[in-house]
């Protein structure tokens, strides 16, 4: 099977060899814009509770005198703990979420993708520490200017802070299992034939099936058709079976595919 | 046979699962193990893609540990090169596992899997860990799988092609730029050389200037038109040729645009001139609904209306924006074009977010234009570093500010281009199955 990512091969100590399939530069944008919108939500919502309480406490007299005698000793020191809490809310965030979710974040996990180390371990808190601190470099503006050029030209998609941290970036494979459909309706070939077929089948007619009927519900009704069509048409040939099935092409792939998995399982 | 020697290292790969049921006490015990204990199901998803090569690097004694506890697991395994005949004699399981079902003949399809990784060793070299793209066994490089894609992998194969074909299709982008600036340079040198200024111009007949202008301004503007669409189908044509894992020649990308761009252009005119009618649409029915709230309050409530109806050509110009792509890759032009990009862009996918596919091509491009932004960034700031620093020279600093702006502006083209077309492949994928018709009509893979 081809593959269209780059994949990293790790040993580990035990000599066992463990591939992994690099995130791409795109997933890993858009996770980070994911998680940028639910900080900047959870800043709000910080905001805004603080806000309403702030609000309703000015209601009252004496609440009220309290938080004018508080600005008038701390006065700029609000400001400044007001930006160390949203720098410790941006930075915790990722730090956190790597180290208690092994290595995820909502956004990596919308993206299935996760952080590891270079020996295919999950990641500490130092290693979480030290790569989202260093995310302050490549981020620049919020926009990661410096961590896409970093990323575009390193062959293994890190940014400067994977490089410092000894981290990966991978993704997690995803199975789907093919919709099946139990039906009684007549195929227009018999059990045997239909064994034959499927005994003559390669493992490349199968992943086509397979991937054909994970997908055919997505697929524009003509083109389901026309496909349905030459894919049996291409296992047709490769068999000596002369009749066709005449009735749902579908129901034959289906059947077809249940049975070439039944034989594996058997040998 | 090779002599044996202790310190020779050894491959060891699972090649089959003799039995499906002993396949998830076969992770389970893997993942345990393992240093770092990986996910069962990750360790489960690699056991669904046999063989397996666990390690190319072991020793005898790491190697025999692996081949007992894996037989007694119920794994076939493989050792390259095979373990001394008494190494193995008293082996036993060291760990309590369970023990799988009787033998079974491993699947035909495995014995082809089989004497394939009993060739790879040959080009064995010890490694602690690599980043290598896994090319597929036919040798080929710099293949891509076709299949749907989420959002994060159009862009993911948007950034893979880019790094991969990167001078090419600068090249591409290039040309008329460097051709345009050469033949503005070339006149420049000409009229230094030849003495000639607006004063000596002015000097000519009338009739001359006016025949003059009348041939060279049009034959300016139908040369730089043909250029940039010129440009923009080799574009085309690269990247789908990139996508579909072919070899591309700049010359040859140009070559095949030659012969469609006057279908191209006039296309081209067309989606102008149904832009101009989804602009103009909004801006009349806005002065009628001025009028018709003009009849009951003031006219100026139709306002209310008027985002409303700013939607309309945000949405008609974003469901024909596919129309240069079905002229360039499926050779249809003119209105059918039009029609085929504004059907491609409909519909619902059945998975992924978001579902619709016009409002993914509307994140996509929100997503382009964060992406394209950075890239601008990229090239102004040391433009205006070194602005800053040679402030003495102007004209300097407004050429190296001029080319990296214009550099910068190639590359976003560059990417914008390449991320269109793989979101184009990716709904044919998605409508038509052209990832599964590509497979089909492969014979023998």
């Amino acid at each position: 099977m081809k593959q269209n990512h780059l994949t990293v091969t790790v040993e580990t100590s035990d000599h066992i060899e463990l591939q992994f399939q690099l995130a791409g530069i795109g997933k890993r944008f858009l996770a980070y814009l994911i998680d940028r919108l639910i900080q900047f939500g959870l800043i709000f919502a910080l905001f805004l509770v603080i806000s309403l309480v702030l609000f309703a406490g000015a209601k009252l007299v004496a609440v009220a005198d309290i938080i004018y005698q508080m600005r008038q000793v701390l006065g700029q020191w609000i400001i400044a703990v007001a930006i160390l809490v949203y720098g410790v809310l941006s930075l915790g965030y990722f730090i956190l979420f790597e180290y208690v979710w092994s290595g995820s974040t909502p956004g990596k996990r919308s993206q299935h993708i996760r952080v590891i180390r270079t020996d295919g371990a999950p990641i500490s808190l130092l290693e979480s520490a030290v790569r989202n601190i260093l995310r302050a470099v490549d981020i620049l503006a919020d926009i990661y200017p410096l961590g896409l050029v970093v990323m575009f030209i390193d062959s293994r998609n890190r940014r400067l802070g994977d490089m410092a941290a000894g981290t990966l970036v991978v993704t997690e494979s995803v199975s789907r299992l093919p919709l099946g459909k139990n039906s009684a309706r007549s195929l227009g070939v018999d059990d045997q034939q239909l064994r034959m077929v499927a005994a003559t089948m390669t493992s490349g007619d199968y992943q086509l099936v397979r991937r054909f009927l994970a997908r055919r519900e997505a697929l524009d009704a003509e083109y389901r058709q026309q496909l349905a069509q030459e894919i049996v048409e291409r296992i047709f040939n490769k068999s000596s079976v002369m009749v066709k099935p005449s009735n749902d092409l579908e129901l034959f792939l289906e059947r077809v595919e249940a049975d070439y998995r039944e034989r594996l399982r058997i040998l | 046979m090779q002599t044996d020697s202790s310190d020779t290292p050894r491959t060891v790969t699972i090649t089959a699962v003799r039995d499906e049921a002993a396949k998830r006490t076969i992770a389970e015990n893997l993942s345990r193990i393992t240093s770092g204990h990986p996910p069962v199901e990750r360790v489960l998803a690699r056991l669904d893609n046999l063989p397996w090569r666990l390690t190319r690097s072991a020793s005898v004694s790491s190697a025999k540990k692996l081949v007992t506890i894996l037989e007694g697991l119920g794994a076939s395994v493989q050792i390259i090169p095979p373990l001394p005949a008494d190494s193995l004699s008293d082996s036993q399981p060291t760990t309590a596992v369970s023990r799988a079902t009787p033998e079974t003949p491993t699947p035909s399809e495995n014995r082809q899997a089989e004497q394939h990784v009993a060739a790879a060793p040959q080009a064995f070299e010890r490694q602690d860990w690599t980043t290598r793209p896994e090319k597929a066994q036919m040798g080929d490089s710099g293949e891509f799988l076709l299949e749907p894609l989420s959002l994060g992998g159009i862009l993911d194969r948007t950034f893979q092609i880019c790094r991969s074909h990167f001078w090419k299709l600068l090249v591409i982008a290039s040309i008329p730029v460097l051709i345009t600036g050469g033949i503005a340079l070339v006149g420049i040198l000409v009229f230094l050389l030849a003495g000639l200024t607006w004063q000596a111009l002015g000097g000519l007949p009338q009739w001359i200037m006016i025949a003059g202008a009348l041939l060279v301004i049009p034959s300016i503007i139908v040369f730089l038109v043909a250029l940039f669409y010129l440009s923009q189908g080799a574009m085309i044509h690269a990247v789908s040729f990139i996508y579909l894992s072919r070899n591309i020649v700049i010359k040859e990308a140009y070559r095949f645009v030659m012969g469609k761009l006057g279908r191209f252009v006039l296309t081209s005119f067309l989606f102008a001139a149904a832009a101009l009618g989804f602009v103009t649409a909004p801006i009349l029915l806005g002065i009628g609904a001025y009028f018709a709230f003009r009849l009951f309050t003031s006219g100026w409530w139709s306002a209310v209306t008027w985002p409303f109806l700013m939607l309309i050509p945000a949405y008609g110009i974003t469901k024909l924006l596919l129309f240069d792509k079905v002229v360039i890759i499926e050779d249809t032009a003119y209105l059918a074009a039009l029609k085929r990009s504004w059907r491609l862009i409909g519909g619902k996918a059945d998975q992924g977010w978001p579902k619709s596919y016009f409002m993914r091509l509307i994140v996509l491009l929100h997503l382009f234009v964060l992406i394209n932004l950075t890239i601008t960034m990229i090239f102004q700031a040391p433009a205006a570093i070194v602005g800053a620093i040679t402030s003495e020279y102007v004209i300097v600093a407004r050429i190296f500010e001029q080319f990296l702006s214009t550099l910068g502006s190639l590359v976003g083209s560059v990417f914008g281009s390449v991320c269109l077309v793989v979101f184009y492949y990716d709904l044919r994928n998605r409508k038509e199955g052209f990832d599964l018709k590509m497979l089909a009509s492969m014979d023998g893979r």
